[in-house]
């Protein structure tokens, strides 16, 4: 495959690739590395590329357990650290827009869910995936899907809206 | 859309049983309108996931990386460059030994000549010695008792 037709197949997904692993490994360094590594991946098969159907689908579920693994590589590290720094990496604009309060608010809540719960979030409420591309990238029934995802969905509101009220009073 | 709607639609979102349609009109009811005080918190969420989707990356991507520089391939390259040189130097060390035994060796050997040259000398005078006991011996002729 010619490096133009690879590039047309895989980058228009390039965003979402990134927005997943910085959903999962939360700093934007860490998410620019990943997609960096996993886009290296892609090219380094791209011959195999053409067996799969939904290149998307394949590409995020890479990116997804790519992501888990260096979480769990670095859980066993003891390297917690990213976790306090990423507020800094971001870019000034991005700032703006992130730290205004209602945004982050919902950010710490959603960044207080299980990995699961932010992933299923992130492909359905940001990426707006349908149930079946969702089974496909995260290998999990649909039925579990809705329910991880409504528990999710249910946990956000509870805390949102608990938010909210300390907010007025 | 009715706030009547939007609740119904709400309740359904949180059940996870809304379809991507209901779920567009959720997110664009909440982003544009101004929205009842009860409703003000999902305002936020909404709004949410609306920032988060128009996220880019904004770094290009490299796919003919052949080398990526990394603290881990320094300390290899490190720890290489150490045995190398370790081993480089034990050589060197071990060939002027060599070097100076060899030196020594050489030394000795010519002292060893020298003293076997004189030696030889000696046997020479010896012999000659050894003549003239032979002359004398001709000369006086000893009593055999």
């Amino acid at each position: 495959m010619q490096q133009a037709a690879f590039l047309q197949l895989v980058m228009p997904f390039k965003d979402k690739v990134f927005r997943l692993a910085k959903r999962l490994l939360i700093s934007t360094d860490e998410a620019e590395d990943a997609t960096q590594e996993l886009y290296f991946k892609l090219w380094n098969q791209k011959e195999k590329l053409s067996q799969y159907n939904n290149i998307e689908a394949y590409a995020m579920t890479m990116t997804k357990n790519y992501c888990l693994d260096q979480l769990k590589s670095k859980r066993a590290d003891n390297l917690t650290l990213v976790y306090s720094n990423f507020s800094k990496a971001d870019s000034s604009l991005e700032k703006v827009i992130e730290f205004k309060d209602s945004v982050n608010k919902v950010h710490e809540i959603i960044e207080g869910l299980s990995n699961q719960q932010k992933l299923i979030i992130q492909l359905r409420d940001i990426e707006q995936y349908e149930f079946d591309e969702i089974a496909e990238i995260t290998g999990l029934k649909e039925t579990a899907i809705r329910v991880a995802l409504s528990r999710a969905r249910q946990t956000v509101r509870e805390k949102l809206i608990k938010k909210h009220q300390y907010g007025i009073k | 859309m009715e706030l009547n709607n939007i609740e119904k639609l709400l309740e359904k979102y949180f059940k996870g049983e809304t379809s991507l349609n209901e779920e567009a009109a959720l997110r664009q009811y909440f982003t544009t309108q101004k929205v009842p005080v009860h409703l003000e918190p999902y305002q936020d969420l909404f709004g949410y996931f609306t920032v988060k989707k128009s996220e880019a990356l904004s770094k290009p991507i490299v796919l003919n990386k052949k080398f990526k520089f990394s603290y881990k391939w320094l300390s290899v390259a490190a720890v290489s460059v150490f045995i190398i040189g370790t081993y480089i130097y034990n050589n060197q060390v071990s060939k002027t030994r060599y070097a100076q035994t060899m030196r020594d060796y050489q030394t000795t050997q010519q002292a060893l000549d020298l003293i076997s040259k004189n030696l030889n000398k000696g046997v020479f005078a010896m012999a000659q010695l050894q003549e003239f006991e032979t002359t004398k011996n001709k000369i006086f002729k000893e009593d055999k008792k």
